[in-house]
């Protein structure tokens, strides 16, 4: 379990997981229907703030540095770097992370963009767990050639 | 409450006035299929219904579901592991956002049935359970083994970092050892129990004391909640409390200093207590039919044909939004209609026991302190048997 983690570690993390989604049918279903724009203010220990705006729809999927008014953007996420990573791989449930004050939504999505996004989460978190089990089931990956 | 929960209440608030757009959650008998057999089954599930959602049909339904923003489906059954695509359905429901819960009996499932479970992204698992006693459960459930099978699934799913919850029936039979079950429960670490009264309908219909079983029945399921709130006191742990209604109640089994404790629960007990129908929730039957809550066998539309959206505006749900009608699933077991208020809701219990007629002549027997309530045809395994000789149609 990491202890530490930078914005652009947290950063590349979303990259991958719009990434892994292009690999889910059901996603990749959903990305041609919907649309998705989250704004994440990242939060540094010094206590300035990062913003990066993750905009997601049929042909586009990026995560660039950068603000938007709170209008434009479907959801907007204050949190640390680390609390996402613990997010995404599943070791910290977003009803936790909201409760215990490390996941601030600071706007409100509708209910439909709140499940595309959890949906985006939810299958990257399943394509790394099932990528973890198949790199130890693998015969001579690292994990079977330990002794 | 933290500044980051605002959005959760708000939202909660919004379901509470009837102003969402679809309900937040939908209860879905996925399959009338069941290995077990017990009495008060609301599903009277037995076997698979001919017009069964197949999985694409299921799939399509979960793609409205998502695109409408149902928020949670919880997979019911009969047995719904019985249902082959089970797994599909579980990662298909949570790969399109959706927070995915699955009630099962715990027969027959073996540790790698949960596992793939877990590996489709299944977040909370519920087992049914009438007593820590294995000659009560397995009586009731009318299969022996059927208790360890409970325990076994609740341990490993533990251990899996699922959620669990217990559910118990309150019945003649489980009411004198809940306490120990709801201990034993807390003990395992379970995070919730759910209570339910029962109802009479589906299987446990039809007998000759349907409305005073119902009328005593509930009163047994109020005492229940009040005695665990005393055991739940010293503990830190929170029983919530009703008064009229009488509706199945969840009890979060993790005290508020527990580092699992999660104040959302309480945001989603505070906020939905009262009827769910036409606010909170709807019930899917097998082959697609919408019903208003599990227990309120009514009609309002069909998946097959609509979408969700358009099922929430149905006449009934539109009347529970804009009335307050105590328990639907009570008027329709006291006056045959779910469209007018249950009479329970606003009439003491001793007043209407008192005008039904009882069966036979013998007098009913006094309460007695372990067990307030006098026995009643339908609330316990020996009256149902004892129906069913003297009523051979029935099964």
């Amino acid at each position: 379990m990491r202890e530490t983690m930078t914005v652009a570690e947290a950063v590349a993390e979303l990259r991958d997981m719009l990434a892994a989604s292009g690999g889910n049918p059901t996603i990749a279903d959903r990305l041609a229907r919907g649309s998705l724009s989250v704004l994440y203010e990242f939060e540094n220990p010094d206590g300035t703030i990062e913003p990066y705006l993750m905009r997601v729809r049929r042909d586009l999927r990026e995560v660039a540095p950068g603000a938007v008014s709170y209008d434009e953007a479907d959801i907007v996420i204050r949190t640390e770097p680390l609390t996402l990573h613990r997010l995404s791989n599943g070791e910290l449930g977003g009803r936790e992370a909201i409760v215990s004050g490390r996941l601030d939504i600071r706007k409100a999505p509708s209910m439909p963009k709140l499940l595309f996004m959890r949906s985006l989460f939810n299958s990257y978190k399943k394509h790394r767990l099932r990528t973890e089990a198949d790199a130890q089931t693998t015969p001579g990956s690292a994990a079977e050639a330990a002794p | 409450m933290q500044s980051g929960m605002t959005w959760l209440k708000d939202y909660m608030a919004t379901a509470k006035s009837g102003e969402l757009a679809a309900p937040p959650s939908a209860w879905w008998i996925v399959t009338r299929a069941c290995n077990l057999k017990c009495y008060y089954c609301f599903a009277d599930a037995r076997k698979r219904d001919p017009d069964e959602l197949d999985t694409a049909g299921a799939k399509a339904v979960l793609d409205d579901f998502a695109d409408s923003g149902v928020m949670f489906v919880t997979f019911l059954g009969g047995e719904p592991l019985t249902r082959k695509d089970i797994y599909e359905l579980v990662d298909y429901s949570t790969d399109l956002g959706i927070y995915t819960a699955l009630l099962t009996n715990g027969l027959n499932v073996r540790p790698e049935k949960i596992d793939k479970l877990v590996d489709g992204g299944l977040e909370m698992i519920g087992v049914s359970i009438d007593s820590k006693d294995d000659a009560v459960h397995d009586a009731v459930r009318g299969v022996a083994g059927s208790l360890a099978g409970a325990k076994g699934t609740i341990r490993h799913a533990i251990q899996r970092g699922l959620r669990t919850s217990v559910r118990i029936v309150v019945s003649e039979d489980s009411y004198p050892a809940i306490p120990d079950l709801f201990r034993w429960a807390i003990d395992e670490g379970v995070e919730e129990l759910i209570l339910l009264p029962i109802f009479m309908v589906g299987r446990a219909a039809g007998g000759a004391e349907d409305r005073r079983a119902d009328l005593v029945g509930k009163q047994l399921f109020l005492s229940t909640l009040e005695r665990l709130r005393d055991i739940g006191e010293p503990l830190g742990i929170t029983v919530p409390q009703q008064t009229r209604l009488a509706c199945p109640q969840g009890i979060e089994l993790r005290a508020p200093d527990h580092e699992l404790h999660h104040a959302g629960h309480a945001v989603g007990f505070e906020q939905s207590a009262g009827c769910k129908v036409g606010r909170f929730m709807v019930s899917v039957q097998p082959n697609g039919d919408v019903f208003s809550c599990p227990f309120v066998h009514a009609k309002v539309g069909s998946l097959r044909e609509q979408s969700i959206v358009d099922i929430w505006q149905a006449p009934l749900l539109r009347k529970a939004r804009a009335e307050d009608m105590g328990c639907l699933a009570r008027s329709i077991i006291h006056t045959g209609r779910a469209d007018v208020t249950d009479p329970t809701y606003v009439r003491p219990a001793a007043e209407m026991l008192a005008e039904l007629p009882l069966p036979g002549t013998a007098p009913a027997p006094a309460p007695v302190a372990e067990q307030p309530f006098f026995p009643v045809d339908g609330l316990s395994l020996a009256s149902h048997r004892a129906r069913a000789v003297t009523s051979p149609t029935r099964s």
